[in-house]
């Protein structure tokens, strides 16, 4: 659905941040997108949306070149970003301004994530809205648009605790066999148990891109004790032990996200390598 | 599918209707402003030589319209200029001409209709107010004379210049765009100055050139068909020339 | 080598789904709730409640009506029960008895501790 082949872009002439970088998302999934600040998820995300142009390489989605903002294209993407600024209107009249946009836009949907997130519409200006509340907004409206592609950038950034319950809840029951979210974060925890793949940006490339499923059949999550490093692709230091990434040990672990990913920006050869062995 | 991506009627006054929404705040206050100033001079005027001079006025107002509608122009594209706004102007599913022309067409020719429109309206007010308070002769402003048509048309070929400013720079851009402008200008004429120098030769004619001293056909030339060719270019290829370039210029654009 | 894991979600919901059935919350043939509506619940990606049904599945302690849903199956009591005591023994006896010995608890003190909860 998504195809980036070897992008090459970088915001100063001689600087790249990403280099020849390739990646194909599908339909049907919920991508995490994670890596270190700096890393280049908002500008990876941009490129998707056809908000930046790669220097060399392309972006296409359902074939076609993003960059070429075709109604055809973006009537199927909608972008949730992390840092926005909504005009001064009221929300109603905010979805009246641009859900025709969007052909699959549903008005009972957008009413009905707005009321689980327990947002207030009560007719005032966008913009006397908290920053959290803003972003709930705009999630309701992303996902009423029902758009194949939807990208979100921290959505979970600036939301309290109930409401990261409430969005997992909303993400759960969104996703379906034609849509293809891919959700940039490093609040690992927020979002762990919703998205089914995993992709690692670092160094101005795609470093890890495996499906939960994948990695829970390939390695295995836990606590070590003693000093063994016997099948131990990757450990580190925690309260009472080592916390340790292993080959598959016979019988399925919950995967441990934030363990996971230190793994593959320590040494991503060695993991990949299990996985795909 | 295909026909999605053709010219769509219904998306183009959709985003005159968001435009117009996001903006009203702008044009209400630039339209109010300008009406209200009108208001007030006008009865200064009645009140100080107890007339009503309704040509003076409309050339008062017409200007302001003028000088109002570049600023409001300038400030058109200010979504685009801020990324956190910017993001939502570019993913919208448009066409970037329909995104170029409901902006345009909003800038130029709905805004001067509106302007002469409540032009009229006030200026009419206005004489009414006058003939009540101080006894003026009542008149009224016809914004149907030729003379206006030829104002309105001559706004909307200058307003391209500026609506290509507004895309153009990012801050500034009224202020800007007038730089260029008056950079453009000079050197226009220093480069006309400077034909004229080779073809005319360094003849001494005080500055004050007549028939006798150049030969008919550069005479007619000057007076016929270089007038004649700067018409063209004003009305014709003016405005479609800013347009094509504020296209690219849009089609370009990233966050 | 000692290692320690933690179950995986599906595992979880799993046993959440044997312990309804244990507790004849959920009877035999009685429809339970849907793959979307678990993951809405549990906030899981619907591919991971899948896993779950598909885990449960397997055990034939549930079955599923094409188009309609998801059943407790005719023997699905006798089937949780006998997976969660293989489990039981398996898994957390050995860690209680071991606990036992290192506490020195006997087996006559424990059967009057569980006497005396029950």
């Amino acid at each position: 659905m998504i195809s980036i082949k070897n992008l090459n872009f970088g915001y100063k002439k001689n600087q790249l941040l990403f280099r020849d970088l390739n990646l194909d998302l599908h339909a049907g999934n919920i991508y995490g997108l994670f890596g270190m600040n700096g890393a280049g998820k908002t500008t990876l995300l941009k490129h998707m949306a056809g908000l930046l142009f790669p220097k060399t390489g392309e972006c296409r989605i359902f074939e076609k070149d993003v960059k070429e903002r075709l109604p055809e294209v973006m009537a199927n993407i909608y972008v949730i970003p992390e840092e926005f600024v909504l005009p001064p209107v009221s929300i109603q009249t905010f979805v009246d301004l641009h859900a025709p946009f969007y052909p699959r836009f549903e008005y009972s949907l957008f009413d009905k994530y707005i009321k689980e997130f327990e947002v207030n519409n009560n007719g005032k200006r966008l913009t006397t809205y908290s920053y959290g509340q803003k972003k709930k907004i705009l999630i309701a409206f992303g996902l009423a648009t029902q758009t194949n592609v939807l990208l979100m950038d921290e959505p979970t950034n600036g939301l309290d605790i109930p409401s990261k319950s409430q969005f997992r809840r909303i993400m759960a029951s969104v996703a379906n066999e034609d849509q293809c979210i891919v959700i940039s974060t490093h609040q690992v925890r927020d979002l762990a148990s919703i998205i089914d793949n995993v992709i690692v940006l670092e160094n101005g490339s795609i470093i890890f891109n495996h499906s939960t499923m994948d990695i829970a059949n390939s390695l295995s999550f836990g606590k070590i004790k003693d000093e063994q490093t016997e099948n131990i692709l990757y450990a580190e230091e925690v309260l009472g032990g080592k916390a340790a990434i292993r080959k598959y040990s016979g019988h399925d672990t919950a995967i441990d996200l934030e363990l996971l990913f230190n793994g593959v920006i320590k040494n991503s050869e060695v993991i990949n390598q299990v996985i795909k062995g | 599918m295909e026909k999605i991506n053709q010219f769509s009627l219904q998306r183009f006054l959709l985003l005159m209707k968001r435009h117009s929404l996001m903006n009203a705040k702008t044009w209400l206050i630039g339209l109010g402003g300008i009406s209200g100033v009108l208001i007030v001079v006008s009865l200064i005027q009645a009140y100080t030589a107890g007339s009503f001079n309704v040509e003076a006025l409309s050339k008062f107002g017409i200007m302001l319209i003028f000088f109002g509608g570049l600023l409001i122009t300038s400030m058109a594209y200010n979504e685009i200029h801020t990324p956190a706004k910017s993001q939502f102007y570019l993913i919208l599913p448009a066409t970037t001409s329909e995104k170029l022309f409901s902006h345009w067409l909003l800038t130029s020719i709905v805004y001067i209709i509106v302007a002469y429109a409540i032009l009229s309206l006030v200026l009419g007010i206005a004489s009414l107010l006058s003939a009540l308070f101080f006894g003026a002769q009542m008149e009224f402003f016809n914004p149907f004379a030729n003379e206006n048509f030829m104002e309105m048309a001559r706004y909307v070929v200058i307003h391209s210049v500026f609506f290509l400013g507004a895309l153009y720079f990012r801050k500034n851009n009224l202020l800007k765009t007038l730089l260029t402008l008056f950079v453009v200008i000079m050197a226009l004429s220093l480069f006309g100055s400077f034909v004229a120098w080779l073809v005319i030769g360094s003849g001494d004619f005080g500055g004050n050139l007549s028939q006798d001293d150049l030969n008919p056909s550069t005479f007619r030339f000057l007076t016929e068909t270089l007038p004649l060719l700067a018409r063209i270019a004003f009305w014709g290829l003016m405005a479609p020339f800013f347009l094509l370039v504020s296209y690219f210029k849009l089609k370009e654009r990233e966050v | 080598m000692e290692f320690i894991e933690n179950q995986p979600i599906y595992v979880q919901i799993a046993d959440n789904f044997c312990e309804n059935i244990l507790l004849q919350k959920w009877k035999p043939n009685q429809r339970i709730p849907s793959v979307r509506e678990i993951a809405v619940t549990m906030e899981v990606n619907p591919n991971t409640a899948m896993r779950a049904f598909i885990y449960l599945q397997e055990k034939d302690i549930i079955f599923n009506k094409r188009g309609i849903g998801y059943f407790v199956a005719e023997e699905g009591y006798e089937k949780a029960l006998e997976l969660k005591r293989a489990e039981f023994i398996e898994k957390d006896l050995p860690i209680v008895m071991k606990t036992m010995r290192l506490l020195d608890i006997s087996c006559q003190e424990m059967e009057a501790l569980y006497k005396e909860t029950n």
